[in-house]
């Protein structure tokens, strides 16, 4: 359903992704891993059209259901954006206004969309959020982001993205800002939500546990490029490019070994 | 037992804290609250902990950075050092690398000349490897394992007893994390150094340290032998976090 | 790298503002040395002529030389400035660095004084202090100064709070570095960039008060050459004779676009070094 094909982006005259092609097929789970500067985020900038000013597609497709992306109005992406394809952030208390209870924010990100009422709203949101198992959902609804901890606020956040029933849903490093055990509960509130709307994730993060835990397909970046692609069982745990292999024994394992140091892997 | 570089006993440190809504918090809230731990000459002790644990701050206190309200840090050596988690931020901006470096010897001088301190930095980044030619370079000119191993190069140039690592490799990729824990473990021996190491990553902590204490709420709730805590932990919070492990 | 080509716009217009500078303030540096008349000689006969081969810029009401005057009057007028901005910065970052650094009691009282000067509206104080003492330029300067010190020991201390904290201050301590070392090693190199900033565009700023206070009387007195006098000596000559008000108008307007330029020039060349970090 989500088609990216040879893409290549550069800000300015740094080309920062080269030729990087994938698919996302309904229901599946796309992991990108890569360190920084391998261009990771870009590819997902560039699927909802959110590249800064610098940013720009030089060449390549991007097809939701067969449709080019690329060639989309501003508004027709902003038609898209949570409808068709939502996104969550490295930083939720980011990705929710501040001055708005998280019920606002959901309602209002279901308006731009098609009109409803502030009640039905806050019907619906206490659904989606018992449907992901929250907690206290009224008592969520009512918060503001700041009252909320770290990973509640997260996961506050891809309920609102779910808000509209997207097919594909994009999440930038979702637990990189968060502690061990609070991205255990994220990573579970996500796969919950596969469950549920049995909606696609592309999740983009340098942690290869993450990865590991959520993925059916993984991709490796380096550089700009894709170096590796396959199913996680292939690239994970057999993989056949150098880049992978380095990387994977860079992680460091439960259970007293150093992790290793190939010289190959650092740029640093 | 082996003689002990390091004791911490009963280390108290309150902060007057703001409540969520971000009133003051008319009642004290204890960052750190009778922490006691001591280590041994050359060993590894790590320190454990999620975000608002505890473990900064009894690192803090260790190095004698923070005055700690109640309870004693007894160091039997004669010197200490620490290494911190941002390597672009623990380099002055304005300083040349090798000036960073030479801020050991820099103020207790020992009678050596600025052209012994300058060669003994250079000595200290050899021992790091980083290329002499960076000797020149600003921070912001260097990637981050690179700033990193002159914050290192820093701390072992007077070489320390004992050397405090505030979680020093989660600003850095993993591939570049890999290397510098390498790089401390090749250290540790070299220099029969000590570690106090400080990380919210038990994997990476159970690679490195000879004991692991874990800290949750600025309490220490479980310590012991690395293997020991991992295989078999305890504690219901140490349990948790080793079930949030997510490896490959 | 696109920051590259930013920096090498930035340096191309520091250049250019540098040679235009230069052009202002080396005359006026030489000012009565380049002037074509003697700027204090009065000549009635010649009063509120306009401009022509002998007096460039014409004459005043009293005769003499409009551009001699300005040539003569930029010393008070623009190096007076300088001497305030350079007084207040001074002062100021000793102030802020001392309340910023030291904390407790001594930042509670110095913080203090800094806010009961700058609960008047500073324009006021400086005319109300410059009332009291009395004119002439020395008494004009101090007035200025005590307007201006405040902002200087306000950002003083904030960055020196905000530096406090950094990990390569902890990291010197570890080092063994003792407060002065701190200071001077550390603190005050990285304080001085934004400070420098703040200062070269309070030039134009105090340029404009010193002639404020002049033409109000409370500054240089006739018949010393200076700006904002001889613009308030031309209001009675607005209509009849405008060059009186006009030339001298045109050497602070320029002088004062000309420091602003070059402030913010030297904040875009702090910011992009600034922003030039490999990890970015």
């Amino acid at each position: 359903m989500l088609e990216v094909k040879n893409i290549t982006v550069a800000y300015g005259s740094d080309t920062v992704v080269k030729d990087v092609s994938f698919a996302v097929k309904p229901g599946e789970v796309i992991g990108i891993v890569g360190e920084s500067g391998s261009g990771k985020s870009t590819v997902l900038k560039s699927i909802l059209g959110l590249l800064d000013s610098r940013g720009k597609v030089l060449g390549g497709e991007i097809l939701l259901n067969g449709e080019n992306l690329l060639g989309f109005t501003s508004g027709r992406m902003r038609q898209i954006r949570g409808k068709e394809i939502a996104m969550v952030f490295q930083h939720p208390e980011l990705s929710l206004d501040p001055v708005w209870p998280v019920g606002r924010s959901f309602y209002e990100s279901i308006r731009v969309h098609r009109e409803i009422t502030k009640k039905e709203a806050a019907v619906q949101g206490r659904k989606l959020l018992e449907a992901l198992e929250l907690g206290e959902p009224d008592k969520i609804l009512s918060s503001y982001p700041f009252e909320l901890s770290g990973g509640m606020c997260q996961r506050a956040a891809i309920a609102i993205a779910m808000a509209n029933r997207p097919g594909i849903l994009l999440a930038d490093e979702p637990t990189s800002a968060l502690d061990v055990t609070v991205q255990k509960q994220v990573i579970e509130t996500m796969m919950q939500m596969r469950k549920e709307f049995s909606a696609s994730i592309l999740i983009v993060s340098h942690n290869i546990g993450v990865i590991a835990k959520m993925a059916d397909f993984v991709g490796v970046m380096r550089r700009g490029q894709m170096v590796e692609w396959g199913t996680k069982e292939e690239v994970l745990y057999s993989p056949e490019h150098d880049y992978t292999k380095a990387l994977i024994r860079a992680v460091p394992k439960m259970g007293g070994e150093l992790p290793a140091a190939a010289e190959e892997v650092g740029h640093g | 037992m082996a003689e002990c570089i390091l004791e911490v006993k009963d280390l108290t440190k309150r902060f007057r804290g703001r409540d969520k809504k971000g009133r003051e918090d008319t009642e004290e809230q204890a960052a750190v609250d009778g922490v006691s731990f001591s280590i041994e000459k050359g060993e590894c002790l790590g320190l454990i902990g999620e975000s608002g644990s505890g473990k900064s701050t009894t690192a803090y206190m260790a190095a004698g950075l923070l005055k700690p309200d109640r309870g004693e840090c007894l160091f039997h050596g004669r010197h200490m050092q620490m290494v911190f988690q941002d390597p672009m931020k623990a380099m002055n901006p304005r300083k040349k690398v090798i000036d960073s470096i030479s801020e050991g010897l820099l103020y207790h001088r020992n009678g050596l000349s600025r052209a012994q301190i300058r060669e003994k930095a250079l000595e200290a980044m050899d021992m790091v490897q980083i290329d002499r030619s960076f000797a020149e370079r600003y921070s912001r000119e260097l990637s981050g394992g690179e700033c990193q191993r002159a914050t290192i190069a820093r701390a072992i140039l007077i070489r320390p007893e004992l050397l405090i690592c505030d979680e020093v490799t989660s600003a850095l990729d993993v591939s570049v994390q890999a290397q510098i824990i390498r790089l401390l473990d090749s250290l540790k021996k070299r220099l029969r150094l000590s570690y106090l190491f400080i990380s919210h990553d038990i994997a990476l902590v159970s690679s490195i340290c000879d004991r692991v204490a874990v800290m949750y709420r600025g309490k220490i709730v479980e310590i012991g032998r690395t293997k020991d805590v991992i295989a078999d932990p305890q504690n219901e919070y140490t349990r948790c976090l080793i079930d949030s492990i997510l490896t490959l | 790298m696109s920051g590259g080509k930013n920096m090498n716009r930035t340096k191309k217009r520091a250049v250019v503002l540098l040679v235009m500078l230069s052009m202002v303030l080396v005359p006026t540096m030489a000012g009565r040395f380049l002037a074509p008349n003697d700027p204090y000689q009065t000549n009635l006969s010649q009063a509120l002529k306009g401009p022509s081969a002998v007096y460039p810029f014409g004459t005043d009401n009293l005769g003499r030389c409009i551009l001699s005057r300005i040539l003569e009057g930029a010393a008070a007028s623009i190096f007076s400035a300088l001497a305030v901005v350079a007084v207040v910065f001074t002062i100021g970052t000793l102030i802020g660095l001392t309340a910023g650094y030291a904390g407790g009691w001594i930042d509670q009282v110095l913080m203090k004084v800094t806010m009961v000067f700058q609960a008047f509206p500073s324009f006021i104080l400086a005319v109300a202090v410059a009332g009291m003492l009395g004119p002439g330029l020395r008494n004009a300067m101090i007035s200025l100064a005590v307007m201006y010190w405040t902002t200087y020991a306000r950002l003083a201390r904030s960055l020196v709070i905000q530096l406090k904290e950094e990990a390569y201050i902890k990291a010197a301590k570890m080092c063994g570095a003792k407060g002065r070392h701190i200071i001077f090693r550390h603190i005050l190199p990285n304080m001085i960039s934004p400070m420098m900033i703040t200062a070269a565009l309070d030039i134009s700023n105090v340029t404009l008060s010193m002639a404020g206070l002049s033409f109000l009387g409370l500054g240089v007195q006739a018949p010393l050459a200076e700006w904002g006098l001889m613009i308030s000596d031309g209001r009675p000559y607005l209509q009849t004779a405008p060059w009186c008000i006009f030339f001298p108008s045109l050497a602070l307007f320029a002088v004062v676009v000309l420091f602003n330029l070059t402030g913010d020039c030297l904040r875009d060349a702090i910011d992009a070094r600034g922003e030039g970090r490999a990890d970015a």
